[in-house]
């Protein structure tokens, strides 16, 4: 009995690692639990930083342009506009650290691609210029005109 | 994403997958502390080798768009991998990583994770995983889930 005890004796952290426990909580205990923690979240996320803020949009951008190029053409990102849009218009990023934290091919592709079932995007294309100054080359801006058929990105090309 | 083998010390590939609806019978006490048959209402996702398929570690998680959250319901490595002699590393992280990653790709800037630890377990996770006090449950959100993410990664 004692070995028995001591083989299956495991400490407080390996039984972190083994298990989170289901809780079977009454409804109305959890409603309490839930009320507290929503308590703590919401001081928690009033104070976030507007860095914080930046980089768990531009994440939410990534994660969801991955699950679209990974489920094909059929599925497009949720709220894929409105992300992009929220991304650029947090002040003090450019374009510039915009595509430096960012796989632009991946990125352009995916824009590209959603242009064939999008033609709303017109105005993700007028926000992106917006922000952009003379700091792309003129070759991204060329390829972006070529494969697009937004005004905006044409007058950009003519101000290059 | 990678686990490490605690034999070598040498990374090895993994994946996570959705758990199929027919697969949660074969989860058991057995191998993994708890019937997962009966989270079949949830999400659930598996951790495993890249090179075998052999799983390593299970997570149920549920969304809340209300509070903007995913709360964990249940988490485990599989028994072999529990303990100190243990075959593989960091699969309880890799699982909470992903389950973050996922409220990000949900819920953005408000993403959210949560669970309700067992009282005393709470110091651990607060202090190996950097969850915050909410109380009865613990939770992680922006800077601690990017951190989680940025050290787990996909």
């Amino acid at each position: 009995m004692k070995e028995n005890n001591k083989k299956t004796r495991i400490s407080d952290a390996d039984k972190a690692d083994a298990l989170v426990y289901p809780n079977a909580m009454d409804p109305e205990v959890k409603y309490a639990v839930d009320a507290e923690l929503n308590e703590k979240l919401s001081a928690s996320r009033s104070n976030m930083q507007l860095e914080t803020k930046w980089d768990l949009q531009f994440l939410q951008l990534k994660l969801q342009i991955e699950e679209y190029k990974n489920k094909g053409s059929q599925s497009r990102p949720k709220g894929f506009q409105k992300i992009v849009l929220e991304c650029l218009n947090i002040k003090g990023k450019t374009w510039l650290e915009f595509t430096s934290q960012f796989d632009l091919e991946t990125g352009t592709e995916a824009l590209f691609e959603l242009k064939q079932i999008d033609k709303n995007l017109l105005q993700l294309a007028n926000s992106l210029a917006i922000f952009t100054n003379k700091i792309m080359p003129i070759d991204f801006w060329l390829s972006l005109y070529k494969e697009s058929q937004f005004p905006i990105l044409k007058e950009k090309v003519k101000v290059i | 994403m990678f686990v490490i083998r605690q034999s070598t010390q040498n990374p090895e590939a993994v994946d996570i997958l959705p758990i199929a609806a027919n697969e949660y019978r074969k989860y058991t006490i057995n191998d993994f502390f708890f019937s997962w048959r009966t989270m079949t209402s949830y999400l659930g996702f598996k951790l495993v080798l890249r090179s075998n398929t052999e799983v390593l570690g299970l997570v149920s998680i549920e969304k809340i768009p209300s509070d903007q959250r995913i709360e964990i319901k249940l988490l485990a490595s599989s028994r072999i991998n529990v303990g100190p002699d243990k075959v593989f590393g960091l699969i309880v992280g890799n699982l909470i990583a992903f389950s973050c990653r996922e409220a990000v790709k949900t819920y953005g800037i408000n993403a959210a994770v949560s669970l309700v630890p067992k009282t005393k377990l709470k110091p651990y996770y607060i202090h190996q995983y950097g969850f915050l006090d909410g109380g009865r449950q613990l939770f992680l959100e922006g800077s601690t889930l990017l951190r989680i993410i940025a050290k787990y990664p996909a």
